[in-house]
């Protein structure tokens, strides 16, 4: 076991790929000298070169097509989207052809192309640089939505999704970048499908993902104090939705609360919310709670910004709702 | 020129003009529905372009695809019963007219984007050069094409990255209905290379011979590993966009002049050059007539996909 | 139209009355004049009814507050109608969402839509699952919303009925019970109404007992206990008579053999479980049946395995013979009467006086006929006349 940071977990789990399969390479801006805006992909130029190492013009729509054409011609391509927010400028690439190329063909082609970004608040970069945008491609069929929390989800996690025949979103998150945890030496790898129960309990369940898993992490701190006991989901992979995992606690506690950065219109906890009302309606005690974004462009002025998003405070409050409703 | 060579050629630009043209009247007939963009006119562009490369060189081409999918050998009893929806079409009813691929003959497929292809076909190149292989691909779109962010993106690509990728431009001098000079202030859109550095040339898109001999040095380079180039082939379409337009934009006059150098005359006429003569060519007629009549007959008798099937399917994901 | 509850006149001279308890909490469902407050002024003691039928809307004077005389003191009158300005609105008056492109930070449209029962899904299911009548469910909140917790006060006065759905609350708690002659009186009814009681009765010579009972003081066993043994002996070999009926499908035979005992205790009747009795030897049982009637007379109660069978013994009453109501949803009951000395005949002519003691089995008719009841009831006598076998 190593404790290592969150980018460095990618960082290993792409360098494992690239010596394991010569097929896989990675694209997009800034990630060789440089290593990365975010560092993720430092010294894998120095060790893969440039041929399998390759940086882009800003030409996003592009390059996430060159990727799926590789894809689709038989190689394994990792693009970096250095913010999902330019994913926008991606989306007839993303969404008309990487998503439906293996469907419109008949189920002819494979396209193994994994598209890493990251999103979120943190740091004042404006209503550009800071959204979260997985309600987008959640709802898009043919596309796989990931979003791991710790080091040790993300290695697991980027692994699976490189080794994994159809298109994954890899989603990251700015603040976790640099957060630590415990990451084994050996090789593992974490399916898709599969929620993470951080924290286990008996009176509440949280739904989560992303950085807002620490945050209710330390909700369930502060609850304790009130003699609450919150179950802590994360649900690490959006599309495949381990549905099983959240019907099973929403059975055991009956209360349910949807923690997510993105706005709260149309945001995911919406959607998983209508599943369980579809599935476990009877075993809910009280209404379910989201705590979400709230529907706004996020502002600048730092103060501001982090109004814009739940606060472990909020998280609390939400649970407290579902506790007394 | 070799007879058997252009009689290959004429075979195949005959094939695509009796396909598209029974193509046309499965539509009337209700059995084919939706889109369908034919490419009558523009037949020499996809039979000299790809007599240019091999069977295991990809080609990604455009809505007005089913051209270079015959001229890439495809069974056209198989792409007939994919423009009816059929479970035995080549993408099993899922795709249509629009979406026609088969990626064992290295066709990465028609597109219902204008311009969707122009990156995918970059993306195979790389995927060329990461194999290290010596395939080379050729990319097919229109001039509507050419005024879209994705083409000038991804032309710069290939060729900061050398990638084996020939751009053929089919300039039928319309994007749907609007003309292309009132889009472009260049004459020759093949001028565009020079923005990316790279060579450039325009050729008569109704001469299959023209078209080949344009194509042939680009592959050349292409598969040295020199990179890409951009041809522009021009041409012009018999009829309207699609199916149900009747082109009352296209000047009688101009369609007539078009008309008079309709591919499959200048192929007749290198063919009577190298002195083939009628009866050979009656022969290709006759075999190219029964085969579609094949087609049509076996895309007709097909079953549809199957519902249960398909839920099924769809259930799992 | 709602109506208000007044502070009424009490004597001409006086100004104010004192709230001294309020009888019903706000959302309980009240009828035409029923007394539901308490009140005080210098003169007496008054009740206060409900003006009209319906729900007790508002108490806008609590236990202990004094008021001046004719002044509110609460509203009765529909759900659907409301009082207070922040209470529910109608669908037309919820508030039209800002079309402009800026931000939109205000929480638009909270307004829950109110019925008129709130309750939880999971608690109505429940509720709908064991036939409880939603009507007869009381809320132990401010907010008059029915919870698990409050159906499962209703359904088990003393014990749930085990629905698949609480398999996961087995940890003993301690519930203390405020309404429970009340639910008592509703189950028994059920039992009597739904299950067609039939009655079984032998005489069971018990002179046998008596010398064993003398001879082994050390075993601090009752005579209610040697019952109880035999009757978990009895079960065993006799399984169908442990088992209740579910639906006209279905009859559920059970695994485990619980035997409930009825205890009198202060607040009424109270049935405490020996579980799994069928594994519990004769000093065991007696064990456990003094505690379990301890507890029970405090009135203190274990939520632990449901009781499959009952034994009710009013043999401390000097009686003959009685017969008990089955307690729901079990299919059996054992009364079990004094033992007497009386005049019998033994031996097919010889008269002898022998300590004699009734059992009486009630049976539900829909789970087995009178042919298992005799001989579920022989066994259980057999037994007893030979006390060794209950060791």
């Amino acid at each position: 076991m190593a404790r290592i940071k969150y980018r460095e977990a990618l960082n290993a789990a792409l360098r494992e790929e690239m010596e394991r399969d010569p097929l896989v390479f990675i694209i997009g801006e800034g990630i060789g000298k440089r290593g990365g805006s975010y560092k993720v992909t430092e010294n894998l130029l120095a060790q893969f070169g440039e041929d399998r190492v390759i940086e882009t013009p800003l030409s996003e729509a592009s390059f996430i097509g060159l990727g799926g054409g590789a894809a689709i011609a038989g190689t394994r391509p990792v693009v970096e989207m250095l913010f999902v927010d330019f994913m926008y400028l991606t989306m007839d690439q993303v969404a008309n052809q990487i998503a439906k190329y293996n469907f419109m063909t008949g189920g002819q082609t494979k396209v193994p192309v994994v598209i890493r970004t990251q999103g979120g608040i943190g740091n004042g970069l404006a209503g550009q640089h800071s959204q979260s945008l997985e309600a987008l491609f959640y709802h898009i069929p043919g596309l796989q939505v990931v979003m791991p929390s710790t080091p040790y989800d993300a290695k697991g996690l980027l692994k699976t999704a490189i080794r994994d025949d159809n298109p994954v979103i890899f989603i990251e998150h700015k603040q976790l970048y640099l957060t630590e945890g415990e990451v084994p030496e050996g090789e593992y790898l974490i399916p898709f499908g599969q929620a993470d129960i951080k924290r286990s309990g008996k009176d509440v369940t949280i739904l989560t993902y992303s950085y807002m898993t620490l945050e209710c992490l330390k909700a369930a701190e502060l609850l304790k104090e009130k003699g609450i006991d919150a179950e802590v989901i994360d649900l690490r992979t959006l599309v495949p939705l381990d549905e099983a995992c959240i019907l099973k606690s929403v059975e055991k506690t009956g209360r349910l609360v949807v923690v997510h950065e993105a706005w709260k219109r149309g945001g995911v906890g919406g959607d998983i919310i209508s599943m369980v009302n579809e599935k476990a309606f009877y075993s809910l005690e009280a209404p379910p709670v989201r705590v979400a974004g709230k529907n706004t462009t996020v502002p600048f002025n730092k103060n501001l910004e982090k109004l814009c998003v739940p606060s472990v405070d909020e998280i609390v409050a939400g649970v407290m709702e579902a506790i007394n409703g | 020129m070799d007879s058997n060579f252009l009689k290959q050629m004429y075979e195949t630009a005959l094939t695509i003009r009796r396909f598209e043209e029974a193509a046309i009247e499965q539509y009337r007939q209700g059995n084919i529905y939706g889109y369908l963009h034919p490419y009558l006119g523009e037949e020499a562009i996809a039979t000299g372009a790809i007599a240019a490369i091999n069977p295991d060189d990809y080609i990604v081409s455009t809505h007005r695809g089913h051209g270079h999918a015959i001229a890439k050998g495809h069974d056209v009893r198989l792409m007939m019963a994919e423009l009816l929806g059929k479970e035995t079409g080549y993408c099993r009813g899922r795709g249509g007219s629009m979406h026609v691929a088969n990626m064992k003959q290295f066709n990465l497929g028609a597109n219902g984007i204008v311009g969707g292809g122009i990156p995918l076909a970059t993306g195979a190149g790389m995927a060329i050069k990461q194999k290290k292989s010596s395939q080379v691909v050729l990319c097919f779109f229109s001039d509507g094409a050419v005024n879209n962010g994705v083409f000038h993106e991804s032309v710069n690509l290939a060729a900061i990255y050398h990638l084996p990728v020939v751009f053929i431009i089919e300039n039928n001098h319309y994007a749907a209905s609007t003309p292309v000079e009132n889009m472009n202030l260049l004459k020759d859109l093949s001028a565009h290379s020079a923005g990316y550095g790279i060579p450039g040339l325009s050729v008569d898109g109704n001469d299959a011979m023209k078209v080949y001999n344009a194509v042939i040095e680009p592959v050349k380079r292409a598969r040295s590993g020199a990179g890409p180039t951009l041809i522009e082939c021009k041409t012009y379409r018999h009829r309207g966009h699609h199916v149900n337009d009747p082109g009352a934009y296209m000047p009688q006059d101009i369609l007539a002049d078009w008309k008079s150098r309709d591919p499959l005359i200048v192929l007749r006429k290198h063919l009577a050059d190298a002195t083939v003569d009628a009866a050979e060519i009656k022969e290709i007629e006759t075999k190219v007539d029964t085969l579609i009549e094949e087609a049509v007959k076996f895309a007709v008798e097909s079953p549809e996909p199957s519902e249960a099937e398909f839920l099924n399917e769809i259930m799992a994901l | 139209m709602a109506s208000k509850v007044i502070m009424p006149q009490g004597g001409q001279d006086l100004t104010t009355g004192r709230v001294v308890r309020w009888l019903k909490k706000e959302g309980d469902p009240v009828k035409k004049g029923a007394v539901i407050c308490e009140v005080e002024t210098e003169k007496a003691v008054f009740e206060v009814s409900a003006p009209q039928d319906g729900v007790l809307l508002q108490i806008t004077a609590h236990d202990g507050e004094e008021v001046e005389i004719l002044s509110t003191i609460g509203y009765v009158g529909d759900l659907s109608e409301s009082i207070k300005e922040t209470e529910s609105k109608s669908p037309e008056d919820l508030p039209k969402t800002e079309n402009s492109s800026g931000p939109e930070t205000k929480e638009t449209g909270q307004q829950r839509v109110q019925p008129k029962l709130i309750i939880s899904p999971k608690a109505r299911k429940l509720a709908q699952d064991n036939k409880l009548p939603l009507g007869s469910l009381v809320s132990s909140r401010p907010d008059g919303k029915i919870t698990t917790e409050d159906v499962i006060k209703v359904l088990g006065a003393v014990l749930p009925y085990g629905t698949e759905n609480d398999q996961a609350e087995r940890s003993a708690r301690t519930i203390t019970q405020n309404k429970m002659r009340k639910t008592v009186a509703k189950r028994l009814s059920q039992s009597w109404s739904n299950a067609p009681h039939i009655f079984v009765t032998v005489a069971v010579d018990m002179t046998n007992a008596v010398s064993f009972r003398k001879e082994n003081p050390s075993m601090e066993a009752s005579f209610n206990d040697l019952v109880i043994r035999a009757c978990a002996l009895a079960l065993k070999i006799f399984p169908d008579v442990n088992a209740s009926y579910i639906d006209e499908d279905t009859i559920s035979l059970w695994g485990d053999i619980n035997i409930g005992v009825a205890v009198a205790a202060p607040q009424g009747l109270l049935v405490p479980v020996i579980e799994d009795a069928d594994k519990l030897d004769l000093r065991e049982i007696a064990l456990r049946s003094k505690q379990i009637a301890e507890k029970a007379r405090a009135g203190k109660q274990d939520l632990g395995k449901p009781s499959r069978f009952t034994v009710s013994n009013l043999g401390m009453y000097h009686v003959e013979s009685f017969t008990a109501v089955i307690n729901p949803p079990e299919s059996a009951i054992l009364a079990v009467s004094s033992i007497r000395k009386q005049p019998v005949v033994i031996n097919t002519d010889m008269l002898a006086i022998r300590d004699m003691m009734n059992l009486t089995l009630s049976m539900d008719h829909r789970v087995g006929n009178g042919v298992l009841a005799a001989e579920f009831i022989n066994e259980v006598k057999r037994l007893l006349e030979d006390p060794q076998t209950l060791l």
